[in-house]
Order: structure tokens, then sequence, then C-alpha cells
């Protein structure tokens, strides 16, 4: 029966066993609170041997004893295992006459145990972890007032149990409560962004890392409302305004204002918020704050592209407008304004192509030059160009494109170009102050004569380009042939 | 002086080809073109040997990529109201509230026949 006992743990022993154990007292150390049990029952009793006796599966566990001399023995020659078989007292006064125990080796040979009164040890829910029991050498019995101390002494220890169990317990959830704390405040402090939490005043209560080493301010000059010291002055009374009026309705928010960030920089940030409820009632706010500095910088160089793109546009459709208008209303015949129209268009196309090759576009006064002339560069030899390397802006590229075109148009119509032999030359200077010296000089063509009437193309040689160039420019319709002069300052983009 | 002889149109455009443009039409409507490129320039041409021929200003908005020509129309409209004024500008047609009163708005790009009628209307307006 011992022997079935063992090896066949009921599901029953298996949840007292559980039980048992989520008190945590198995294998612990003495502690003098259930000494002072085991003396009392012993002293009471008037036994030599009293003991506090955790029963387990296969052994018992001794909390505390008087006369033993040993912390836990095995379950086989336990008296207490049938203790807890039974209702709640069992007294054995000689146990050499009980059926039980006759055999048992505790009682047959050494120590040669006669008596033993266990009273059980029970949680509130009604399951039996153990007994304080007391033994004896020689057969006995108690009178009812030792009984009745023995059950409340057991009544006793197992409040200890319950005391020691709510504490172990206790120290569990605060360890957890502990590091879930830890690991939150350690979320929210990495975490990319400041994050503030406020009270029902709207009194700011607490800011994560992200806030110091953002601003670099200390925390008692944040908490409260100081922290409406980092944002700009001229932001502060909209930004306190929208925020203590969502306070009032207990509504979220998102306003955008600017920070000083610790190197005493402004900078654009969005400031959004949402209350918070527990069980329904308001507590105060908690919000973000992120830097969208770069992002604004962003969109407003978008918009300035945008609206300049949308500038040029209109104004190179003005320009089109007027050469259209202008070089038909001053052709003498409907085929001249074909010939002319189509290459002034070309010529404004590639100055265009120079103006929008890079974000800032500049052009070396050769390649400008050459880009000019390039139709009319039929046979070699034609065109000398000379000049130092110089960076021209797009405008003023802009403007020499349009005059070398013209120049060139009327040198093939009428000037060097017209006849063959005929030669251009091209010359330019600058000085280190940034005078640009430009010179178009037409030699070995036919004798020129002034013309009558001045035309568009050569008003705009003579007017506008000096414009581009803030200078002075003269046109000369020299007999030995067509001389041009620019004189003006580089303009540095 | 008789407002007959009001003649004088001051076009104020940064870009070089666009000024020669506007102040051609002016020309070819039997105007006279003053040209400046900025507003300094514009208000020296204004104050000189008190320019009292001028009847209208063409007046681009944007000088130079400063937003300054709105500027120069309303100093033109405080010195001197008797001058039409004729606003143009590449952007966004300004609200008339910040125009000053009695202006004309003419967005880019224009037809340069229109311009020329345009300034033809605020001359004969200015001689009434």
């Amino acid at each position: 029966m011992q022997d079935g006992q063992v090896a066949n743990v009921s599901s029953a022993e298996r949840r007292r066993s559980s039980v048992l154990a989520s008190y945590g007292a198995l294998d612990a150390p003495r502690e003098p609170e259930f000494d002072d049990i085991a003396a009392i029952a012993s002293e009471v009793c008037g036994t030599p041997i009293a003991v506090v006796n955790l029963v387990d599966t296969t052994r018992q566990f001794f909390m505390a004893e008087v006369g033993l001399g040993v912390r836990e023995t095995p379950l086989e020659s336990s008296f207490c295992a049938q203790a807890i078989l039974s209702e709640d007292m069992m007294v054995i006064p000689d146990a050499t006459k009980d059926p039980r125990f006759d055999c048992n080796p505790l009682v047959t040979d050494e120590p040669h145990l006669r008596f033993y009164a266990g009273a059980l040890m029970k949680t509130a829910a009604g399951v039996p972890i153990g007994t304080v029991c007391v033994l004896d050498y020689r057969p006995r019995d108690l009178n009812e007032s030792q009984i009745r101390t023995l059950r409340l002494l057991a009544r006793q220890a197992m409040t200890q149990f319950e005391l020691r169990k709510a504490v172990v317990e206790r120290n569990r959830a605060l360890k957890t409560a502990r590091e879930t704390e830890r690991r939150f405040r350690s979320m929210a402090d990495d975490a990319p962004a400041i994050i503030w939490v406020t009270d029902t005043d709207g009194r700011c209560v607490w800011l994560n890392r992200g806030w110091y080493d953002y601003t670099g301010m200390t925390k008692w000059k944040s908490e409260g409302f100081g922290w409406l010291d980092a944002v700009h002055p001229d932001d502060r009374e909209e930004s306190g305004r929208i925020f203590f009026e969502a306070n009032a309705k207990r509504i979220p928010f998102s306003l955008e204002y600017r920070l000083c960030r610790h190197d005493g920089r402004y900078r654009w940030a969005v400031d959004t918020g949402a209350p918070r409820f527990h069980n329904g009632v308001f507590e105060g706010y908690v919000g973000t704050v992120i830097d969208i500095e770069d992002r604004r910088q962003a969109e407003m160089r978008r918009e300035m592209v945008v609206r300049e793109s949308s500038h040029r546009l209109k104004n190179a459709f003005s320009i089109i407008q007027s050469i259209a208008g202008q070089t038909l209303r001053q052709a003498a015949t409907i085929e001249e304004a074909r010939a002319t129209l189509p290459a002034r268009l070309l010529a404004l196309a590639s100055a265009q192509d120079l103006l929008s090759q890079t974000e800032n576009p500049a052009a070396d006064v050769r390649a400008v030059v050459e880009s000019a002339i390039r139709p009319y560069m039929t046979e070699e030899g034609r065109f000398r160009i000379e000049g130092p390397p110089a960076m021209l802006s797009g405008h003023q590229a802009f403007g020499l494109v349009l005059a070398v075109h013209e120049l060139a148009t009327n040198a093939v119509k009428y000037g060097a170009l017209s006849v063959a032999g005929g030669h251009v030359a091209m010359h330019w200077n600058t000085d280190p102050d940034g005078t640009f010296e430009f010179t178009w000089k037409e030699t070995d063509g036919p004798p020129v004569s002034s013309p009558s009437r001045r035309g568009f193309g050569t008003r705009l040689v003579e007017r506008t380009t000096a414009l581009y160039f803030d200078g002075t420019s003269s046109l000369d319709f020299d007999v030995t042939g067509v001389r041009f002069r620019l004189l003006g300052k580089l303009q540095s983009e | 002086m008789t407002q007959t002889k009001r003649l004088g149109v001051l076009v104020v455009e940064s870009d070089p080809l666009l000024l020669l443009f506007a102040s051609d039409a002016a020309a070819d409507a039997g105007l006279i073109p003053y040209e400046a490129r900025d507003s300094a320039r514009a208000l020296q041409i204004l104050n000189q040997d008190e320019r009292d021929d001028l009847g209208t200003i063409f007046v681009d908005t944007d000088l130079a990529e400063r937003a300054d020509g709105m500027d120069l129309a309303w100093t033109v409209h405080r010195l001197r109201p008797d001058i039409r004024i004729v606003v143009t500008s590449a952007g966004r047609t300004p609200d008339p509230k910040t125009m000053p009163p009695g202006c004309i708005y003419f967005g880019k790009p224009y037809n340069i026949y229109d311009l020329m009628s345009l300034l033809r209307e605020a001359f004969s307006a200015s001689a009434d």
C-alpha cells in the first residue's frame, strides 16, 4: 500500500503538490516564527518531538522541528502522510497497537516512536499542505486543551505561510511592474521623437530624453509651463491658445511652431497631442514633437522652383510672342519673315538651353559664341575666335547668343559672310575686376552702308545686349565692315 | 502743360528683351517710351525735370527676382495720382486689395498688340 501510494500519485495529489510549491516554503531556511510554533507545541503537549511539517508527494519537509535534528524524511515512514488523508486531527496514542503503523520502521526499530498527534494545515480553499505534529517515544494521550492548542498552532502556521506567500507574490509583482516601467521608460526615452505628458490643468509633468537632448533644457526649467520658453516668442501666444483650447474641450490637436534647439537655432516642429482617459476620466494629454525643419525647407524650395519655372515659362512665352510679332511686322515680305522667324526662335531656344542646363547656369564665352554661329560655320576659316576662358552667367550667355546670332544673320545677308573671302573676327578680354569687353569685326566683305531703317535685329543688338551686361555697346556700319563693341561687367551668379 | 501732351509711358521691366518689346509696343502705339530695369531708375526718371509728360507707367511686379514692382506702383500712386498704372507679372494674378486703386492688371504672357491697345486706351483715359 505504501509502494502504491508512491507510484500512483493521483491528480488530487499533484494539485496539492503544486499548491504547496506556490508557497515557496520547501527547502527554505529556518525561520524563528515556525521554530516558535514547534517549541510551543512541544512545550504544551509535553512531548520531546514537535514538527511543522510540509508533505509533498514523495517526501516531507520540516519547516521547523524540535527533538529530531533532520529537516526532511522520505514519505514511506511518515505518520503525517496518513494525517493528510484523515480529517484535520489525528491522534495515535500507541502506534504498536495501530494497524496503520505497527509495521512502520520508525516504530519497530530506532527511534521506537510510540505516540503521534498531528493537526492539519489547510489552505483557505481546504487543500491540506502539511501538519503541526508532536511525537513521543512512549504511549500517551493529549487532553482537550492540548488538542485545541495544537489545532490553533496549525492555523497559526498556516497563517504564517499565507503571509509569506503574499509577500513573495507582491515582490514578484513589484519586480514585474518595475521591469515593465523600465522597459516603457526606455522605449519612451529612445523613441526618435520628443514625447510629453501633461496633467488635467495642462501642466507638463513628464518629458522624455528626446526633449532634454533636443532643447538642452533642465527638468526643473521644462516641467510645468517652462517648456513654452523654448518656443519662438512670435509663436508662443498662438501655440498656448491652441493648446489650452484643446485642453478645455479634451480634443486632439496639432500645431506647428519654431522650437529652440540646444544650439540656439529655431527650427520648425509639429506638436501633436491627444487627451488621455482612464475609465472615462480625463487625466491630461500625451503628445509628440517632431522636427520638420528639413522637410519644410525642402517644401519651400520645391514651391520656389515651381513658381520660378512658371515665371520663366510665362516670360519665355512673352518673348516668343514679341519676337514673332516684331519679326512679322517688320519683314518686307512674307518670304523674309518665313526665313527670319524660325532662325530667331531657334537661336532663342539654344540660348534658353544654356539657361536651363544646370540649376546654376554658367557657360564659357567660347562655347556660347560657337553655339550661336554654328549654323553659319559652313566653311573653314571664315571665323576667327580669340579670347581667354571666362564664365558667363545664364542671363548674360542668353544675351550674347541673341546678339551674335543677329550679327551673323546680318553678315550672311549683307556683310562679310555674303561673299567668298569675307571674314569675321571675335575677340574678348576680361579684367580681374570683372570688366568684359567683346568685339565683332567683319573684314573683306562688300562695302557697307548704314541701313536706312534700323530693323528689329539691329535694335536688339544695339540696345538689349548692353542691358544684359550692365554696360554700353556700339554698332558701327563702317564702310570696311560692320563693327560691334560691347563693354560691360561679368555677373557672378 | 495740357493733358493731350502727356504721351510718355514709363516701362519698368528687368528682362532686357521684354523691356525692349514693351517699349517698342509703346512707340508703335504712338507714345514716347521711357525705360527702367529697376525701381531706383524708375523713380529717378519720374522725378527728373518734373517729368510731366508721363501719363502711364507699365511695371512688372517681379523686378530682377525681387517683388518690389508692386511697391513701386504704390509709390507712383502716392507721388503722382494722375499717372495711370498698369501692372504685369509672370506670377499669379495679384489680389486686387494689394494693388493701388484704379490700377490695371495685365498678366504675362501677353500679346504685343493687346499691350499696344491697352497703352493707347490708358493714354486716352489720362487725356480725358
